[in-house]
């Protein structure tokens, strides 16, 4: 059964070209466009791991993260950031978050980014 | 100050007279000693010289008196008469005429069988004829035995008794004119020494001469010391010395040798008295030239010290009353005290003008500060106001003199407070600087006051006084919060779509979307590398923003491991390098899973920048050598690559922003300058150092961070 992950990302185009990297490595890819819609998604998919935009508009990633921090159903899955601006510092005082990876999307390639999603399935397997 | 108690003028005074007055007195106990002890030498040779002429005076006496009686008792009528005792020679010898022409008072004539058969008196100053005691008779008796059995042989001496004068006698036998005897008794001629004989003695000596008898009752205090020290001592003399008299004493036996007169000799002590008039005189002239000396010496150090220093101690005690000193202020002179007050007045001016100097600049300070536009306060080390300046108290709507000793952190609120008194405990640490921002609403509109906090310390490192320095930073706080939004927008808004277009371009160039010609491929690899410079740029552009706001360049250092972040941006750099034919060596000199505690991410892009700069300007084909070392607390990468290394005069702007060498221009036109200015700044927020050597042939860029 493939991994499955969900994608919350507001820029359609790099919503579009992250998920068709990652589908050709063969995972079941769900993606949200902002906060509110990626919410109950998790909460109906349960992924094993979500990459998660910060910058989003009205319902931020950092308020989604405090969000499914606080459920105990939520509160495991492994999160990938990803970000265009300096994501620890916007991350400052979220210690308690399980985040596995920051990614900085401009200085990312693809493939990186799949090998960093890899990775991150892989330590969850360990778990 | 200290007060003068006792001036310079009434030591030396002092030190004069008490000197002059020792040395005087040291002077005369010398002298009079000496002089003394000499006169008195003098005066003892006088007297014993007096009591010898005694003595000649006396023996003259019997001298004569043996020559008389010798004339009488050597002659045939004598020799006649002791026989018959006949009238005629009584008549015409025994004449007062005789008498006086004799100078004697008595003739006393011993028959053979040892008798008085016949005697005369006189007194040779009356004329009268008296009778002789019995006592003194007798005497005369007894002395006539005394007579050696020779015929011209005579005795004489002195033959005291109670009721007469002492009396020289001469006694001698009676024999015949031509010298034949037997001897036919004994002739005595006697002369008492009454005054006539006293006054002949004093003639020799010239002074009083008195005598008194050994047996006498009332001998008085002066002879009866003298007889005893006489008896007592081995000198038949006795000096005697009062103020104005020196008196000298001698013995004279009696005709049976025993003590029987004392003769006292006064004479007036005229040596000694001039000898004390000499010493007197001396003292005298010993003092008051002493005294001259003094007063001469006094006006002397008067003039060339005193008076000089004096005038310096004026100028000096001016000074310290708060007046300024006198620039004209001069003491003469080539010596030392005008040497001193010269440098003194020109210290002192300098003081003056400094002090003037200051006041003037303190003046200058104050105007400054109160008219400036930010706030100053001073507090001291409980933080309790010392001063604040006009725009303090009147944008906290507090009067200055009321805030004097208040405490600072009592006006603020609670959470303020807080803040400040932990921002405060940097102020007890070098550099002893603390900065706080502060919220106050003023005319109803929020401020932001940015204070500059900074410490006063002793020696020891604790705080005196703290000054503070409170600027209005509302407006750098909107430029901050522009600055802010300008960086968002750029990362977000810029980044965005540049992400798009690596990743779309990578979906393509991965052959996703089919297999690209040669051309195609060729094209897109152009997009690739336009837009990864474009990201690069936008990195730099968010760094340098980051860098020059200071709260948001943080670094976060945590223990990382270095060496395989090296190996990575190696590997990253690798097809690059390779694209020049260049070889890039890792000289590993560090265990290779020791973790170093430092931002490997700001690290890591110090490393990037260095090697990529290192692949654009080396020449094809070479190497490039990547050096990891442990160095004593550091740890030290260097970077080293053969290029045509970097020009002498633009050595010193390399690190500096936006800069580019003439030659990185011709070989590479796109850098932006601001690689090697964000990896200072990254290498100095490790508190490390970076650094290059260059020459024509290579070029190394060096950095070492503190391990630990």
């Amino acid at each position: 059964m493939p991994k499955t992950i969900v994608i919350v990302e507001d820029e359609p185009l790099l919503l579009k070209a992250l998920s068709m990297q990652l589908k050709s490595a063969d995972y079941s890819i769900y993606t949200a466009n902002s906060g509110e819609s990626a919410l109950p998604l998790i909460k109906k998919v349960m992924p094993d791991l979500l990459m998660l935009d910060l910058m989003l508009p009205k319902l931020s990633g950092l308020e989604i993260l405090n969000i499914l921090k606080s459920s105990e159903k939520t509160k495991k899955i492994p999160v990938i950031i990803l970000s265009n601006s300096d994501p620890k510092s916007e991350l400052k005082g979220s210690k308690r978050l399980d985040i596995v990876d920051y990614i900085v999307k401009a200085n990312t390639d693809l493939k990186t980014i799949a090998e960093k999603v890899e990775k991150a399935l892989k330590i969850k397997k360990t778990k | 100050m200290v007060a003068i108690k006792t001036s310079l003028r009434k030591q030396i005074i002092l030190f004069g007279i008490i000197t002059t007055f020792l040395i005087s007195g040291l002077l005369y106990y010398t002298l009079y000693a000496a002089i003394r002890e000499g006169f008195n030498k003098l005066e003892d040779t006088a007297v014993d010289r007096n009591v010898t002429r005694i003595n000649n005076g006396i023996e003259s006496n019997f001298t004569f008196l043996t020559a008389k009686s010798g004339d009488w008792a050597h002659w045939d009528q004598t020799y006649e008469f002791i026989d018959d005792l006949n009238q005629a020679y009584i008549d015409e010898n025994m004449t007062d005429d005789a008498f006086s022409t004799l100078d004697i008072n008595l003739a006393f004539y011993i028959n053979k069988v040892g008798q008085r058969s016949y005697y005369r008196t006189y007194d040779l100053k009356t004329g009268e004829v008296f009778s002789l005691s019995e006592e003194l008779s007798n005497r005369l008796l007894e002395a006539a035995k005394d007579i050696p059995e020779e015929l011209d042989s005579s005795v004489h001496g002195l033959v005291t008794s109670k009721d007469h004068l002492p009396l020289f006698i001469v006694a001698q036998h009676i024999i015949r004119s031509d010298g034949s005897g037997p001897a036919n008794g004994v002739l005595i001629f006697g002369r008492f020494l009454d005054e006539e004989v006293l006054v002949g003695l004093e003639k020799s000596t010239i002074f009083n001469i008195e005598f008194y008898q050994m047996d006498q009752e009332d001998l008085p205090e002066d002879v009866i010391t003298a007889r005893q020290n006489i008896q007592n001592g081995k000198r038949n003399i006795y000096i005697s010395r009062k103020e104005k008299d020196i008196t000298g004493y001698t013995i004279f036996n009696d005709f049976w040798g025993s003590p029987s007169l004392i003769f006292r000799v006064d004479s007036p002590r005229e040596i000694a008295y001039q000898a004390s008039l000499t010493v007197d005189y001396t003292l005298y002239v010993i003092v008051v030239a002493g005294l001259a000396y003094c007063l001469f010496g006094y006006v002397f150090i008067k003039k060339v010290v005193l008076n000089r220093l004096s005038a310096l101690h004026n100028e000096v005690r001016d000074i310290t009353r708060n007046k300024n000193p006198d620039p004209n202020f001069v003491i003469k002179g080539d010596d030392e005290i005008g040497y001193l007050a010269e440098k003194m007045n020109t210290m002192l001016i300098k003081l003056a003008t400094a002090q003037a100097t200051l006041e003037k600049s303190e003046k200058r300070y104050k105007g400054i500060v109160e008219s400036q536009q930010d706030m100053v306060i001073r507090l001291d080390s409980n933080f309790r106001f010392l001063y604040v300046n006009k725009i303090y108290s009147q944008l906290m709507h507090l009067e200055s003199d009321k805030l004097i000793g208040e405490n600072f952190l009592h006006n603020l609120t609670k959470e303020e407070a807080a803040e400040f008194e932990k921002e405060f405990k940097h102020l007890k640490r070098k550099p002893y600087r603390a900065y706080i921002e502060q919220k106050v609403v003023i005319r109803r509109l929020i401020h932001w006051i940015g204070w500059e906090f900074f410490a006063i310390t002793d020696k020891n490192g604790k705080i005196i006084e703290i000054q503070g320095e409170g600027r209005d930073i509302t407006k750098l706080k909107e430029i901050d919060q522009l600055k802010s939004e300008f960086v968002s927008l750029a990362s977000h808004q810029l980044r965005t779509p540049l992400s798009s277009i690596k990743w779309f371009a990578e979906l393509l160039n991965g052959n996703n979307m089919g297999q690209l010609n040669a051309d195609q491929k060729d094209c897109l690899k152009q997009i690739i590398e336009s837009n990864d410079r474009m990201i690069k740029l936008v990195n730099d552009l968010l760094n340098i923003s980051h860098i020059e706001s200071a709260n948001k360049f943080n670094i976060k250092k945590a223990p990382t491991n270095l060496v395989k972040i090296i190996r990575s941006i190696i590997k990253e750099q690798t097809p690059l390098a390779k694209a020049k034919g260049l070889n890039i060596i890792f000289e590993n000199n560090f265990p290779e899973n020791q973790l170093v505690n430092l931002d490997g991410e700001k690290i890591g892009e110090v490393i990037q920048n260095l090697l990529t700069n290192a692949i654009k300007y080396s020449y094809n084909g070479n190497e490039i050598i990547i050096n990891l070392q442990k160095k004593r607390a550091n740890l030290q990468l260097s970077v080293k690559n053969t290029g045509a290394g970097i020009d002498i005069n633009q050595r010193g702007h390399i690190f500096e922003k936006f800069f580019r060498t003439e030659s990185a221009r011709l070989i590479n036109t796109q850098g932006s300058g601001l690689g090697l200015y964000i990896a200072k700044a990254i290498v100095e927020r490790h508190n490390g150092k970076i650094w290059f050597t260059s020459n024509k042939k290579t070029t190394t860029f060096i950095f070492h961070v503190p391990l630990g």
